[in-house]
């Protein structure tokens, strides 16, 4: 017989001989049931038989002492096919039996015997017992039961045998012709579709079966080729990466390297994955000692960190090589699809590095040249002082004039000396000595250093809000930074004649990182999912002055290196990018805020430090007092900036009407629009400033409160005019925004309500 | 009770005179004890008398136990030619002849001990219900009276146990057969009923022969001739005397 070695047929067969077997068993059973319910109903109907034909007869043969016609009674009950005893026992004594003994009596009937001699007057006469054996009910069904099984299995049997040469022929020898068909073609190689071996094709389940793997294999087919392309594009565009990109399993071995990362990674050629190379390790840039495991940027980024353009010294132990300057980049990947923990990017800046290594020490030489241009006049009036003082002194018999006259020159001598320790300080690079200071104290020392400097022409001021306030970075980078940013604006009220102040004020700032620093972070899962309301607080250091300010190019390359807007003799387009790099090292941030015509305001934003030498830990936020629907006219004429207030001051509870321009604001008063306090730009083009917005709305609602909103910071009250009002410095924080609305409204409710 | 004669019945393939000493007469009883019966000592008291005055008479015989319906049908239509324990009856006289009797036998009552039924007459019968065989005959006037309270039965035997469990007041009967019913009742009532002092008959005991036998009328006179020698030489009292007494 063809095909009892195949396993589908075979299960098939077996489970329709299990399945019938059962349906055989279930449905003889119920015949079974029947036979024997049957058989029962003919006993039932034996003992109604005596109920029926036998017992008058019986009683009135008892009654009648008839016991002839009682034995013939019995026998006539004992005749019934299934009654194996009978048992009458009369009320006078006697006794008639019938029994089979070998015959055990299943039912029992007893019927009292009685006689009704007149009506109503009843004598019992005797007890009839019947009892009934259902052996006969029994061995009918024992005969049935082999019949039943045996006729309904071997039925089957037989129709199974037949259903299972059926399927072999109609399906089981095509499937085997599928099955070898997609092993011999796998997708994506040879053509071929795949077909049945049938005379006519009645787009049956195999029909069906055979077209859907044709179609699956001719997509996989498409999708491979797709595949392939895209990872040759891949594999393209990574091999042409000047970056090093290595991804990161959990277990910090390398699953994905392009060219690059090989060669920084000093030309590992294992196959992926393997794990970072043991003699590959990160140096601190300046101090280019190995940096500690906790500091170590590959554990760092594997724990969760995302690295921001920090800058290491790449170095492979035993290589005798220097290594070279790297900056590195991480991103932490949550919800993975597969086992990238992080990516890390790796740029070699060993060029750049350097350079700006021989730029900071040529700023610092050129700041220094024009330190010493702007000191020579005060060195030379005290060596003047001292040369005088000496000479009068040797020239002086009187002894106390004399040693006036001498005590005269060692002041100068003193100034002088104080004077040129500074000086060595500052040309001194003290790297990576970060440590936490007052600010009040940092501005002491600078005032002292900046002052000989500066034209008498020009009034510096130094203010500062809180005296207690720290910041935490190098100091002597810090005091570098400023002198630029002081020497920066000079140069610029001095070229352009216009301006005379240049303000260095300080304050804290108290807001999430985020919002603080570029938006480097901006969609970071991490730091979406962070809901604490926790965040380090940071100390804002800022010089205005009120000089020419930048036009738009000149504001967006003011950090780049070597743009410079002073004479090539002058400058060397270092200084801002110098302090770009000392403030993000520090990890803070810059901020341009120039206005052109008005002044120019720079920001550097910095950790606050503690009494105890170390960086602030994140302090928690204050909840900013919400608002109670209070509408504000919101003018601005940044159309990003705009959007960005117009959504916060919203969440902070207020309803906001906002304005592109100081003339669209007055058009929107003009058009009846009902606003309770005036949050408005100071410099936005047209004719219509802040300033000038203020004091037309004033005109009209003598009390409506005006907040004056910033980023130059160097507005004086003669500026502001008819409105003095608070200035708030954008971008400025949600906390402050709210304080600040809060405030105003309610001084105007105060003075509504008196 | 019936009334029965006893008949020599004679068959007809045995008519032949040469034959008659060597054919035997087969006589037909019925169930009727202590008078005739299948169990008892000689088939009773009359199939031994007849076939013991039939021997002294010269004749062999043998006898057969049947139901009385079977018996009068068959004599009647010429099956069976002599027929014992027959009471007379104008009616069968017409066909059979009566021998003389053999035996008396007085028809009684009887009631359960202790009651106080009085019966002295027809009339006073009244009152009471009574057992009666089917088709039985006892008394003309008895038999005839239909405001008596007659409970029909099929056996004396069955009335004298109703009577003596109270299911009848009275039942009636041969004195002999009461007696012989009262002692071997499968009940044991000897000591529950009474045989009462009132007579209603007293019926003789007769064998009767076909007409329609050849020779009827000599077999009966010969039966007749010995009959009378064993009662004048006492020999049929003891025979009576052995059925009456002894069981």
């Amino acid at each position: 017989m063809i095909g009892f070695d195949r396993k589908l047929g075979r299960r098939i067969v077996a489970l329709m001989l299990v399945a019938s077997a059962v349906l055989s068993i279930f449905a003889s059973t119920v015949q079974l049931m029947a036979y024997y319910q049957r058989g029962v109903e003919r006993v039932r109907g034996e003992f109604n038989v005596v109920e029926t034909s036998f017992r008058t007869g019986l009683q009135n043969a008892l009654w009648e002492f008839n016991f002839a016609q009682v034995e013939v009674l019995a026998d006539g009950i004992f005749a019934q096919q299934d009654i194996s005893a009978v048992t009458l026992v009369a009320t006078t004594g006697q006794r008639f039996e019938r029994s089979q003994p070998d015959l055990p009596g299943s039912m029992t009937e007893t019927f009292d015997l009685i006689y009704e001699r007149a009506p109503g007057d009843i004598v019992p006469v005797g007890t009839l017992t019947v009892k009934a054996s259902l052996e006969n009910v029994y061995s009918q069904i024992w005969s049935q039961v082999m019949v039943l099984l045996a006729s309904n299995f071997g039925k089957t049997l037989a129709a199974s045998l037949v259903m299972f040469l059926i399927f072999e022929r109609m399906v089981t020898r095509h499937l085997l012709s599928i099955a070898a068909s997609v092993r011999s073609g796998p997708p994506g190689t040879a053509k071929g579709d795949i077909a049945l071996q049938r005379r006519n094709h009645p787009d049956d389940e195999l029909d069906q079966i055979v077209d859907a793997l044709n179609i699956s294999r001719t997509e996989a087919q498409k999708a491979n080729a797709h595949n392939t392309v895209l990872r040759k594009r891949l594999e393209t565009v990574l091999d042409t990466a000047t970056s090093g990109i290595i991804a990161l399993n959990a277990d910090a071995q390398v699953i994905m390297v392009n060219p690059t990362a090989r060669h920084l990674l000093g030309g590992v050629s294992d196959a992926v994955p393997f794990a970072w190379p043991e003699s590959i390790r990160f140096l601190n840039a300046d101090t280019l000692i190995p940096l500690e495991s906790s500091a170590d940027p590959v554990r760092r980024a594997l724990s969760g960190h995302n690295l921001r353009a920090e800058t290491h010294l790449l170095s492979r132990r035993g290589g005798g090589e220097t290594g070279r300057y790297v900056r590195v980049e991480s991103k932490k990947l949550d919800n993975l699809r597969d086992d990238i923990s992080t990516v890390m990017v790796i740029d070699d800046v060993s060029v750049q590095e350097r350079n700006r290594q021989v730029v900071e020490r040529k700023s610092r030489l050129d700041a220094l040249g024009q330190l010493t241009g702007g000191i020579a006049h005060d060195f030379n009036n005290l060596l003047a002082s001292m040369l005088y003082a000496v000479d009068l002194a040797r020239r002086q018999p009187d002894p106390d004039r004399r040693d006036a006259l001498l005590e005269i020159a060692g002041s100068s001598i003193d100034r002088g000396r104080e004077l040129t320790s500074r000086l060595l300080a500052f040309a001194k690079k003290q790297p990576g000595l970060a440590g936490s200071c007052l600010v009040s104290d940092v501005f002491a020392e600078f005032e002292k250093l900046v002052s000989p400097m500066i034209e008498a022409s020009l009034i510096v001021r130094f203010e500062n809000e809180d005296p207690g306030l720290r910041v935490y970075c190098d100091h002597t980078q810090l005091e570098t930074a400023l002198m630029n940013l002081v020497l920066n604006s000079r140069d610029a009220i001095f070229r352009s004649g216009k301006g005379n102040t240049i303000t260095i004020r300080a304050r804290s700032v108290a807001v999430p990182q985020a919002s603080v620093l570029s938006a480097v972070d901006d969609g970071d899962p991490s730091q979406e999912d962070n809901v604490i309301p926790s965040a380090y607080r940071y100390t804002q250091i800022s010089v205005t002055d009120n000089g020419p300010g930048m036009d738009e190019e000149t504001r967006v390359r003011a950090t780049d290196p070597f743009f410079t807007t002073k004479d090539t003799n002058s400058g060397t387009g270092l200084g801002l990018s110098i302090v770009y790099g000392f403030v993000r090292q520090s990890d803070g941030d810059l901020r341009i805020y120039s206005e052109k015509g008005v002044g120019t305001t720079i920001s550097i934003i910095l950790p606050r430090g503690t009494q105890d030498g170390i960086r602030e830990a994140e302090m928690p936020l204050e909840i900013p007092a919400e608002g109670h629907g209070q509408t504000v006219l919101l003018v601005e004429d940044e159309p990003d900036l705009l959007s960005v207030m117009v959504a916060v001051i919203e969440d902070l509870g207020f309803v906001v009407v906002q304005a592109r321009s100081g003339n669209e604001a007055l058009d929107i008063m003009a058009a009846g629009q009902h606003f309770d306090v005036l949050l408005t730009d100071v410099v936005m083009p047209g004719k219509t400033g802040g300033f000038e917005l203020a004091r037309r709305m004033r005109a009209k609602r003598p009390d409506l409160p005006v907040i004056y909103m910033s980023g130059y910071t160097g507005f004086t009250a003669q500026e502001m005019g008819e409105v003095q009002a608070p200035i708030l410095q954008k971008p400025s924080p949600p906390l402050e925004l709210a304080a600040a609305l809060n405030k105003v409204l309610a001084a105007g409710d105060i003075t509504e309500g008196t | 009770m019936k009334a029965s004669v006893v008949l020599a019945q004679i068959a007809a393939a045995f008519i032949a005179t040469a034959g008659f000493a060597e054919s035997p007469l087969t006589i037909v009883a019925d169930e009727w004890p202590p008078f005739s019966g299948e169990a008892l000592p000689e088939r009773g008291m009359s199939v031994d008398v007849i076939s013991t005055v039939l021997a002294h008479a010269g004749y062999t015989s043998d006898a057969q136990i049947l139901p009385w319906a079977r018996i009068m049908s068959g004599s009647r239509d010429g099956q069976y030619y002599i027929v014992g324990s027959l009471f007379f009856e104008e009616e069968i006289a017409d066909y059979m002849i009566y021998s003389d009797p053999f035996f008396t036998t007085q028809v009684r009552f009887v009631h359960a001990a202790g009651t106080d039924h009085v019966v002295s007459s027809l009339e006073a019968l009244a009152p009471y219900s009574i057992a009666v065989g089917d088709g039985f005959l006892y008394q003309r006037d008895f038999d005839k009276a239909t405001h008596l309270n007659k409970v029909v039965v099929t056996t004396t035997a069955q009335a004298v146990q109703m009577v003596a469990f109270g299911r009848v007041d009275l039942t009636l009967d041969s004195e002999d057969v009461l007696r012989f019913t009262i002692a071997n009742s499968p009940s044991d009532i000897s000591g529950k009923v009474e045989i009462m002092p009132y007579v209603l008959a007293s019926h003789d005991i007769h064998m009767a022969v076909r007409r329609s036998l050849p020779g009827a009328a000599g077999i009966v006179a010969d039966f007749n001739a010995a009959l009378a020698a064993m009662k004048s030489d006492g020999s049929l009292d003891a025979l009576l005397a052995k059925h009456t007494h002894g069981g």
